[in-house]
Order: C-alpha cells, then sequence, then structure tokens
C-alpha cells in the first residue's frame, strides 16, 4: 500500500505527514512530527505511555493508525506546560517524586488531566480507578497518587 | 523497520512484530458505500470499529487484513434512541457514551454500569459496542449484559437486514453468525420495567490486564405480593459463549425469595455449568464465584425491586 499525504493537528499546529495507513498514530507523533514525548511501550494498549487527547478524551495512541486522525484535535503531553512552566499537577509529581525514569510519566499526566477536569475532587480509591490503564514500573504508584491528592 | 523486524521475528513464538501488515485503506462515507464495499471485498476485508481489540492483534501480526474498512465516520451508526419500551443502540456507540447516557440511565441502567467495567478510561474512549459484541469474548462485559436483555441484532448485507437474538449470535470464543459481507448496525432492547430490579456483578484482577474472570448478571421482577414472575441470569467466563440460565430458573419463578429460594437458584444455575480451567482460574475456582457472586446479585436485584415499589 502506498503512501499518501495525512493531514493532522497537533497542539493546535497542522502537520502534514507522507505516510503509510498502516504507521500508527504514535509512531508519526514521534518519528514525523518529532513530539517523542509521547513513549511507546507495549504497542497492546496496555501500558499507558502512548496515551494522548484525541477529539479531548484519552486515547492509545498504538491503537490507531495516524490516516484515520484527519480532522481530529490532538493533545500531546507537549501542550501541557506552558512557556516552560509546569502545570500545578506536573509540579506536584515532581515534589513528590511520582517519577523516577519517567517513562510513564507523560501518559500518566495526560490521562490524570482529564480526569481531573472532569472529577476535580476525586478520592484516592477514584485516583487508583483513574490510573488503572497506566503501567509504572519504578514507583510503585503511591508517591503518584500522593500527588494527586 | 526491516530490520527490527528480522530481529524480532528470530525470537519465535509470541510476538514477532510490533507493526501491522501492509493493508487497503476503505474509508466509506454512508452505510450503503460500506455495504458495497464489503460485497466486493468479501472474505479479505476486517471492519475497522474502536480498534481496541482488532488493532492489537494486527500490531502482533495475528491478524494481517487484505483490507480494512473504518467505519469510526459513520455516524448515522453512532445513536442511542428509545420509542416507548424499546431502546435501539447503534453499533458505533462508544463505551464511553454507553456509560454517561442520560436515556440508558434511566431505561437501562445496567448498561451504563456494566460499561463502566470495560478496560479503562482511554479504552472506552474508542471501543465500541458493536466492536464488542462482533469480537465475541465470552468473558467480557457486553456481549453478557446483551444475552441477559435478550438483544436483538441488526445485521445488515448488500442483500437486506437479518437480526439475530444475543442468544444465537455467539458461535463460540471470537465466533459470531456474522457474514463476511455482514455488518452489525444495531442493537435493539426492551426498556426495564419498574417491577424489575437488576444488577451485574463482576470479578477481575487489579491493575492494567483488569478483564473479568467470572460476571454474573441478573434481572429479577416482583409481582404485587412479592412472588418472583421474571428471573433472568446470565454468566460469562464459564464457557465458549456467555450463557443464559434459562432451564435453571424456570421451576424457581412463582415463589417468595428467601434465603432457601437464593440457595436453590444457586443449585440450579452452579450445577449446570461446566467452565474449563485456563491460565487465569481454574474452572473449581469460577464455579466458586459463580456461588459468591450470584447471591450478591440476586439480593441487589430484589432490593432494587423493592426501592421502585417505595417510589411508586
Ligand atoms: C488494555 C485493554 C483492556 C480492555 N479491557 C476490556 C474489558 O475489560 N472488557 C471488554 O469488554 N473489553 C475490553 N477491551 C476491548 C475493548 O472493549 C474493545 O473495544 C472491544 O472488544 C472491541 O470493540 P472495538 O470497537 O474496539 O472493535 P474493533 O477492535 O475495531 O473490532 C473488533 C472485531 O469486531 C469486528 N467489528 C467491529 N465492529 C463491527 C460491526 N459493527 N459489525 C461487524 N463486525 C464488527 C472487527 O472486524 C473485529 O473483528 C480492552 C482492550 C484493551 C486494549
Ligand atoms: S504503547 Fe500504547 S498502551 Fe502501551
Ligand atoms: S517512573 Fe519509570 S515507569 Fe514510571
Amino acid at each position: 500500500m502506498s503512501s499518501a499525504d495525512v493531514k493532522l493537528q497537533i497542539n493546535g499546529q497542522a502537520y502534514t505527514v507522507n505516510t503509510e495507513p498502516r504507521k500508527l498514530l504514535s509512531d508519526v507523533i514521534r518519528e514525523e512530527c518529532g513530539l517523542t514525548g509521547t513513549h511507546v511501550g507495549c504497542e497492546h494498549g496496555v501500558c499507558g505511555a502512548c496515551t494522548v487527547l484525541l477529539d479531548g478524551r484519552p486515547a492509545r495512541s498504538c491503537l490507531v493508525f495516524a490516516i484515520q486522525c484527519e480532522g481530529m484535535p490532538i493533545t500531546t503531553i507537549e501542550a501541557m506546560a506552558q512557556d516552560g512552566k509546569l502545570t500545578t499537577l506536573q509540579q506536584a509529581l515532581h515534589e513528590e517524586h511520582g517519577l523516577q525514569c519517567g517513562f510513564c510519566t507523560p501518559g500518566i499526566l495526560i490521562t490524570l488531566d482529564s480526569y481531573l477536569a472532569e472529577n476535580p475532587h476525586p478520592s484516592e480509591d477514584e485516583i487508583r480507578e483513574a490510573l488503572s490503564g497506566n503501567l509504572c514500573r519504578c514507583t510503585g504508584y503511591r508517591n503518584i497518587i500522593r500527588a494527586e491528592r | 523497520m526491516e530490520k527490527t523486524l528480522s530481529r524480532l521475528s528470530g525470537m519465535g513464538g509470541v510476538a514477532q512484530s510490533m507493526k501491522p501488515a501492509p493493508f487497503l485503506y476503505k474509508r466509506p462515507k454512508s452505510v450503503e458505500e460500506l455495504l458495497e464495499l464489503l460485497d466486493t471485498h468479501a472474505g479479505a476485508a476486517t471492519i475497522l470499529a474502536g480498534g481496541q481489540s482488532l488493532v492489537p492483534m494486527m500490531n502482533e501480526r495475528l491478524l494481517r487484513p487484505e483490507a480494512l474498512i473504518d467505519i469510526n465516520t459513520l455516524s448515522d451508526l453512532d445513536y442511542i434512541s428509545q420509542d416507548g419500551g424499546r431502546v435501539r443502540i447503534g453499533a458505533l456507540t462508544r463505551h464511553y457514551e454507553l456509560e454517561t447516557s442520560g436515556e440508558l440511565l434511566r431505561s437501562c441502567p445496567i448498561i451504563p454500569y456494566a460499561a463502566r467495567h470495560i478496560g479503562n478510561r482511554a479504552i472506552r474512549s474508542r471501543g465500541t459496542v458493536g466492536g464488542s459484541l462482533a469480537h465475541a469474548d465470552p468473558d467480557t462485559e457486553l456481549p453478557v449484559v446483551a444475552l441477559l436483555l435478550d438483544a436483538k441484532l441488526h445485521l445488515q448485507s448488500a442483500e437486506g437486514t437479518r437480526v439475530a437474538r444475543a442468544g444465537e449470535f455467539f458461535l463460540g470464543p471470537h465466533k459470531t453468525v456474522l457474514k463476511p459481507n455482514e455488518v452489525l448496525t444495531a442493537l435493539d432492547l426492551d426498556a426495564l420495567s419498574q417491577e424489575e430490579g437488576w444488577a451485574f456483578r463482576e470479578f477481575a484482577r487489579a491493575g492494567a490486564y483488569g478483564w473479568a474472570v467470572v460476571i454474573v448478571a441478573v434481572v429479577l421482577r416482583l409481582d404485587s405480593s412479592a412472588r418472583v414472575t421474571r428471573l433472568r441470569i446470565a454468566l460469562g467466563g464459564v464457557g465458549p459463549t456467555p450463557v443464559v440460565a434459562e432451564e435453571a430458573v424456570e421451576p424457581l419463578l412463582g415463589s417468595k425469595p428467601g434465603a432457601k429460594w437464593e440457595e436453590a437458584v444457586i443449585y440450579e444455575v452452579a450445577s449446570r455449568l461446566r467452565p474449563t480451567d485456563d491460565i487465569h482460574a481454574s474452572s473449581r475456582y469460577k464455579l466458586d464465584l459463580v456461588r459468591s457472586l450470584l447471591p450478591e446479585a440476586l439480593t441487589e436485584a430484589r432490593n432494587r425491586c423493592q426501592s421502585n415499589e417505595g417510589e411508586r
């Protein structure tokens, strides 16, 4: 199958990439658009590292083809801190040692940020539930959850 | 890319690659065009809905469809409507839409409740009800609920539309009566009445692989003298398809539900099940789960009937 132009809108900016239909959104974001904040772990939807916002909702960028995302606003972790200033959530994660290697962090931030926008005062159980689709191999989650509190 | 592939393919066994093989990509603009495409590519084409089951398998190259027909832009298939006591749900309705639909919360609250148990929010943003039913995993929420509510599934092809009841639709793990040129377009259900109480219980393992081991769902109706006039129990995780315990509950109708009655229900249901051992749980453990989830579900369904009673 041959390549074709795919028009994407990522973090408010337009990108045109020439790519095959089988190219995953996660790979296009990283390789063609150079936005390497979105991480890729398992590539079958389990680890959550590749989570982005598609049309304002969290979604696995490894389970959608870039060609499907034409005309859909996409938000990646790069849109979070403005002018180098961390958001409250990012700052909290930093202060509570909510990350070690940082591999899972972009996915965790995208997931929690969109969750907190809908549920600004979650209980600890609700935070755990909201994070149940994000694997972290370093922190044991405790400090991540403390940061959200 | 080629280098990565050849290195990975040397691993043998499970994952030989994590990138899908090439395919022909089609994005029909209407249901008619979809039906035409399915007809011309019959056998070689695969429908792409939410992609939450299909794409992982393509990434692992467990599947290499020649053509993918992407139905995500067919907004005609994405709706929830109600006409009196009848509810219709379009196949492209996403799990999160089931979860939050005011219509369903009123008419069939068990659906939003069950949908909340699927994967996690990111999966529910994309996954669809049609995809879950067509994927026909016997251990998952929506097939069990479709069977519980005796849903009627609309299967459409260029030749026309036929209707299959959920009880006939599932043939085995990932096997349904869908033909290669057919698409599931919608499902019809009866709204639950004020006299009916429901309950949904699943036992799932914690964490990212939070798939259910056993699922139990119940609808129960009491008449004005508190006798059971309807009892429907559907289960998942206990066989190659979701199952409904029809024969088992027949003799238990007409009684007032008490502790003895509950014991009889559990005995009749569990003694007919023959779950198999798998990597998640042994057959015995699954039966133990049924025996502990079912009484909770029966009590909850009964309480819901009685609190409806209070409201009337
Ligand atoms: C990490 C993870 C956790 C998950 N956890 C759960 C869970 O707990 N419970 C659960 O139920 N699911 C779970 N899922 C799967 C998810 O619910 C899927 O959304 C669902 O199984 C399939 O729906 P889909 O729309 O994504 O279908 P797709 O993946 O697009 O398609 C699945 C299959 O159905 C066919 N198909 C799709 N739509 C139609 C149609 N309208 N007509 C005919 N054929 C069609 C496709 O051709 C394909 O064969 C999980 C997935 C992941 C990645
Ligand atoms: S890389 Fe997408 S969920 Fe793991
Ligand atoms: S900080 Fe290393 S995986 Fe989470």
